[in-house]
């Protein structure tokens, strides 16, 4: 199994009183409200705490890309990335992902990520999303062209990695005369690629058959299960494979307390309720603009608002949090990835407005006593 | 009545809503699944042959990939004249329909008898227009039409199948207007349109201001009506009303 330190780097000053103004902190909350003072400060502790994550022995640091919102201050991931090569020695930098669809330029994205690569010694993991459909409002961009942008930057920035240049691209979406990335990835024959999806079935197929790692966020174990399953269905019928646990991660919620779950929970819950009801909000035609996705998707994404509506909001427990003593969340961790036959677990340690010696307790004990008991019980090796 | 012609374009398949009898009428639907045969069609085919086609990637049909722009549309739409054989027909339309239609007739004003215009948008604003993308269907549905029921399309208590056919007009609609919710081309190929024009906008219409519609019509040197008690999609809100503005348009051409 392996161990990834997830990251939002939210912005912890919401203040409800301006917050409930608007539908969202996304797009449309006013950036008025980020004090550029804190930001400095936030920035140092959130790269501290990803940067004391690999000195705890976590095979990666994630990093991710939001735009205009309150709820991720990461809306270049690469900056991130570029900062924590020299914080980190051992753990991959895991981009999860370059927003590829978002660019009108993807091979900006290649020469950035064969930049990090270089510079870090190999030790990338690109990822590639579409971007939420939030970033098509905040970057002024079409969203009926999001798939079809995402497939075709996707080939492009492999084959500028993988090809020897100059070639000319000539798409339905990107035009280049001359294709040419300097510097070349270091990792041959280029950065691992991960899959960070919302489980559409065209995502799924398409990640089966480039063996792509597929990890999911703040997603309910039951449909957890069934996204996997559709990709090792996929990986064995279609593309002639069985797909391992480590093609399969998603995102918990993890906090240590020594007094076990009840003492943690007591603690953590209002981090969770300011991350839900202040950050996480997205409404729907936000969060699914026209066109973003199929019609038959998009019928599939008001029933699940349904279902979670109806079971008291989308809940950031959605992800089966690992709360609790070093024991219980060791034991749980094991169970819950074998629940789905997934190979790594994404923790996310900082929550919300949880502050910096708080979610360092945490990790302190993680790294003092769950990793031995993974150790011991060789869930880690 | 009406029949539903299914007509091949290079373009592609287009469905065709058929019925009445008189001189041919081309008429260009709205948004929002406002494409079916409605009171403002059978009123209408009462005294034209009307011919009501369902814009590419309306209708429930997801966005093709051929379609860029308006203007692809206006082509489309010469198109399917041609195979229609229709001579000169008079040329109606509602909102996004009003911007197809002045595409059509900037390309090919001799091919028409004249434009009728409803709440016309494709003029690049003053100001921004209300950003119908980012609102919940049940408030998008309060700028385009008094008549609209917005309950129907709540995506958490309303009907699922509608709000999603909904969602699919808006996402073809995203296509041609996320971007740049107008043409601005527009201004300058204005005189190109040599066939006799008339626009008419809804008393109440929330989306596009009075003054957004008087710079249509005087760049095209049209007759501007404003119509009582009607929002922006002015056909759905006074059918009776928009049909006989058509039909008194008509009149004035005879004669």
């Amino acid at each position: 199994m392996e161990l990834y330190a997830f990251h939002l780097m939210p912005y912890p000053n919401i203040d409800p009183k301006v917050r409930e103004k608007y539908s969202s902190a996304w797009v449309v909350y006013p950036n008025s409200e980020y004090d550029p003072v804190l930001g400095q400060q936030l920035y140092g502790e959130y790269l501290d705490q990803l940067a004391f994550a690999d000195t705890i022995g976590f095979d990666a640091v994630v990093v991710n890309e939001h735009h205009q919102n309150a709820y991720g201050l990461m809306p270049s991931p690469n900056i991130m990335a570029a900062a924590l090569i020299d914080r980190t020695q051992n753990a991959k930098i895991a981009i999860l992902g370059n927003g590829i669809a978002l660019r009108d330029n993807p091979l900006r994205v290649a020469e950035e990520v064969a930049m990090l690569d270089v510079m870090s010694g190999g030790r990338v993991l690109s990822g590639f999303v579409r971007g939420i459909g939030a970033e098509y409002h905040s970057m002024g961009l079409d969203p009926t062209r999001s798939r079809s942008r995402f497939f075709e930057a996707h080939d492009l920035i492999v084959k500028a990695w993988t090809e020897p240049g100059p070639f000319s691209w000539d798409g339905e979406n990107y035009q280049f005369r001359y294709v040419n990335v300097w510097p070349r990835p270091l990792q041959q024959p280029h950065p691992p690629i991960i899959v960070p999806s919302q489980g559409s079935a065209e995502t799924l197929k398409w990640g089966a058959e480039h063996r792509y790692p597929l990890v999911c966020t703040f997603v309910p174990m039951e449909r957890l299960k069934q996204f996997y399953d559709r990709y090792r269905q996929y990986a064995s019928e279609d593309f002639g494979y069985e797909a391992g646990p480590e093609q399969f991660g998603f995102t918990s919620i993890v906090y240590v307390h020594p007094d076990g779950e009840e003492a943690a929970a007591a603690e953590i819950e209002p981090h969770i309720r300011y991350f839900k009801e202040r950050a996480f909000t997205l409404p729907l035609p936000t969060f699914f603009p026209p066109g973003y996705t199929a019609p038959e998707s998009y019928k599939t994404r008001i029933e699940i608002a349904r279902e979670l509506a109806a079971s008291g909001g989308p809940t950031l427990t959605a992800g089966e949090p690992l709360i609790g003593s070093p024991e219980q969340i060791g034991e749980r961790l094991e169970k819950n990835l074998a629940a789905c036959g997934a190979g790594t677990l994404m923790a996310q340690f900082q929550v919300g407005d949880m502050p910096h010696d708080k979610v360092m307790r945490s990790m302190e004990l993680f790294g003092s006593e769950v990793m031995p008991y993974l150790s011991r019980n060789k869930v880690v090796s | 009545m009406f029949e539903i012609l299914n007509i091949d374009l290079p373009s592609q398949r287009v469905r065709v809503q058929h019925g009445g009898e008189g001189p041919p009428l081309l008429l260009l639907h709205s948004e929002a699944n406002t494409s079916a045969w409605s009171e403002f069609h059978e009123q209408l085919a009462t005294d034209f042959e009307v011919f009501a086609p369902i814009h590419p990637g309306f209708g429930g049909e997801e966005t093709p990939n051929w379609l860029v722009d308006v203007s692809d549309l206006a082509f489309h739409y010469k198109d399917l004249m041609s195979s229609l054989g229709l001579d000169r027909p008079l040329v109606v339309g509602t909102s996004i329909g009003a911007w197809i239609a002045t595409d059509l007739a900037i390309h090919f004003s001799s091919l028409l008898k004249g434009l009728v215009l409803f709440g016309p948008i494709g003029l690049r604003p003053n100001e921004p227009l209300p950003d119908l993308f980012i609102m919940q269907l049940p408030e998008a549905f309060t700028y385009l039409a008094d008549s609209l029921d917005g309950s129907l399309v709540d995506p958490m208590t309303g009907n699922a199948e509608l709000a999603t056919a909904v969602w699919t007009d808006l996402a073809t609609q995203a296509r041609l207007m996320w971007k740049r919710g107008y043409d601005p081309r527009l201004r300058m190929r204005a005189h190109h349109v040599d066939c006799p024009m008339m626009v008419a906008a809804g008393g109440q219409d929330r989306l596009t201001p009075l003054s957004y519609v008087e710079q249509y019509a005087e760049l095209f040197g049209a007759s501007l009506t404003i119509v009582d008690d009607a929002g922006h999609l002015v056909p759905l809100d006074q059918p009776a009303a928009a049909a006989a503005l058509v039909n008194s348009f008509y009149l004035t051409l005879e004669n």
